[in-house]
């Protein structure tokens, strides 16, 4: 074969693969679309739920006057509008557009997502009115009342069968590491929601008991199924988005086996310090400590395929929100396993700065590689680039420096608090150590000035909030803007052009 | 109870019995054969090694030589 008809068969191949892959992205359009819509709606409104909750932290009078704006209400409707609506929505879009593409196999019958979409939403929102009207359960991650979760049941049932058919249908006969990641996090979420709800709800087991399933089933929730779909994300889009493989397989499959294998058996280290067997709890620390192997092997593989391609950061929207949850992702892993050990968590237990972890993993991590595969999968299904790139630098520096702001003054100002509420004797253990934070002559500091010391930093974490909504305000127009289409077309929508021709926004 | 330990006992031997099938099926099927080639399924003629697919903040005239650039780097 000449050069110049090899040549025109390397055209006529690459345009063939880029159709095909903009058919595969073609058919998840309008499930993974509507659940994105769905997602940034609850963004929006878990935002204003955290605000409000924020504020009342330090103003307790704020709107105080409602029934249903009351800070036992609004700080739970936050927790399920993010965890079920914006965080699971996300996940469910994201992992919808990876399972096809990895496949290469084209999702059939796309309409029956979309109504499974709209069932679990429906549940999120009876849920969150019924939250706001005063119906809460009051256990923790489970406060929709007991009639929603059979709704996000079925939802949830139609999204995982289907993703199995994808999967079933490939034309791809490896199964790359994501694929890995969400198989596990489709496999392992019913089984913790039903359990959990079965155990506490409807045959409840007795006492401590139902803390302890509460609590694996907390901790895996975020471990067994946030996290998965998030690596999975970022296991595709970072190699992606920078042309290169990931640094080794090798390791991002211990990484998941290891991840596997040691996730479930964390969760008892919530309740370090409970009336648990000593045993229970140790089994939890354990499998904490654990979990550096995983976090280990992901943050080099992940660090090691980005050397050399830094530069990259700054052109590629995509994956300044992806490297920046992959960093997070290793930093709230690592704090998470410190925190498990009994003479920290002695300090950080009950204090804010175990808020400023749960951010640190669910936000920084989580939803910065949401909003990275966002900007990366929005386009290739709606055919348009985003409108305005000082939205999008906006948006970024919005959340990265305003969690930053948030984790750094939850974590300090916890710690702080943590020490002096465990100074409870005149010379306590923590009397020399800490002598900057406690009084001068080494006294326990009382109570209500804890409280008051504290004050500044649920100052800043409002001040954080807020800038955080900034940024989300920016993302939201931004994604309506793209829906409406305004902007440029995707001048390679699905790539069928080569890649120097991309239009600059 | 008894529900209680059904489901505890299911937990265990569901968990870790899909956890050990899966496994065997990797093994099994050749997913843990070539890994050099493994981590290459995700690219393909359209979207080559070598090509970033997502520069959307750079200026026009950048793009074009940044990726130049890159692609030397790869050759």
């Amino acid at each position: 074969m000449n050069g110049v008809s090899g040549q025109a068969q390397a055209e006529l191949e690459r345009e063939h693969y880029a159709l095909e892959r903009s058919r595969i992205d073609a058919s998840t359009r309008v499930p993974v679309l509507v659940f994105f819509g769905f997602a940034v709606f609850w963004l929006l409104t878990g935002t204003l739920f955290a605000l409000l909750a924020s504020i009342k932290m330090h103003m307790p009078g704020f709107l105080a006057d409602h029934a249903w704006l009351t800070f036992g209400r609004v700080r739970p409707a936050h927790l399920n509008t993010v965890a079920y609506g914006w965080v699971v929505d996300s996940a469910f879009g994201v992992m919808i557009w990876l399972m096809a593409r990895l496949s290469w196999a084209e999702l059939r019958y796309p309409s029956l997502l979309v109504a499974a979409a709209c069932i679990w939403n429906t549940g999120v929102l009876i849920g969150t009115v019924a939250i706001l009207a005063g119906q809460g359960t009051s256990v923790e991650w489970l406060e929709f009342p007991i009639y929603v979760p059979p709704i996000l049941v079925v939802g949830y049932a139609l999204i995982a069968v289907w993703t199995f058919v994808i999967f079933r249908d490939r034309r791809e006969k490896h199964v790359y590491v994501s694929q890995w990641y969400i198989i596990g996090a489709m496999f392992w979420l019913p089984w913790l929601y039903v359990t959990a709800n079965l155990l506490i709800f409807w045959f409840p087991v007795k006492g401590v008991l139902q803390a302890s399933v509460l609590w694996w089933f907390g901790h895996n929730t975020i471990g067994l199924f946030f996290s998965p779909i998030a690596l999975a994300a970022v296991y595709y889009l970072i190699p992606k988005v920078i042309g290169r493989p990931v640094h080794s397989y090798y390791l991002s499959l211990i990484g998941f086996w290891s991840f596997a294998l040691f996730y479930n058996w964390a969760g008892t280290h919530h309740l370090i310090g409970g009336p648990l067997p000593a045993w229970l709890i140790t089994v939890g620390i354990v499998g904490s400590m654990m979990m550096f192997i995983p976090v280990g092997t992901t943050a080099l593989n992940h660090h090691m395929t980005m050397v050399g391609h830094f530069n990259q950061l700054r052109y590629s929207p995509t994956l300044r929100f992806v490297v920046f949850g992959a960093i997070a992702y290793t930093g709230s892993s690592m704090q998470g396993s410190l925190e498990a050990l009994r003479d920290v968590n002695r300090i950080t237990h009950f204090t804010h700065y175990t808020i400023g972890h749960a951010h640190f993993g669910l936000y920084a991590f989580f939803t910065m590689v949401m909003f990275g595969s966002m900007y990366y999968i929005v386009p290739r299904l709606t055919g348009w680039e985003w409108y305005s790139a000082n939205l999008i630098r906006a948006h970024f520096w919005c959340t990265a420096l305003g969690i930053i702001l948030y984790v750094f003054a939850m974590c300090w100002g916890g710690w702080f608090q943590g020490v002096q509420l465990a100074h409870t004797q005149p010379e306590g253990p923590f009397a020399f150590t800490m002598r900057g934070v406690l009084r001068g002559d080494g006294s326990p500091v009382p109570f209500l000035e804890i409280v008051r010391q504290s004050k500044f930093y649920l100052h800043l974490r409002s001040v954080a909030g807020g800038i955080i909504t900034v940024g989300h305000l920016a993302f939201a127009t931004l994604f309506v803007l793209n829906l409406m289409r305004y902007g440029q077309p995707r001048s390679g929508p699905t790539l069928l052009a080569k890649q120097k021709e991309v239009v600059a926004v | 109870m008894t529900v209680g330990y059904l489901l505890l006992l299911g937990s265990v031997t569901i968990f870790g019995g899909a956890a050990v099938l899966a496994f065997w099926w990797a093994i099994r099927s050749g997913q843990m054969d070539n890994f050099d080639r493994n981590s290459r399924t995700i690219f393909a003629p359209d979207e080559p090694i070598g090509e970033a697919t997502d520069m959307i903040l750079a200026p026009k005239k950048m793009k074009a030589e940044v990726l130049d650039e890159f692609e030397q780097d790869w050759e």
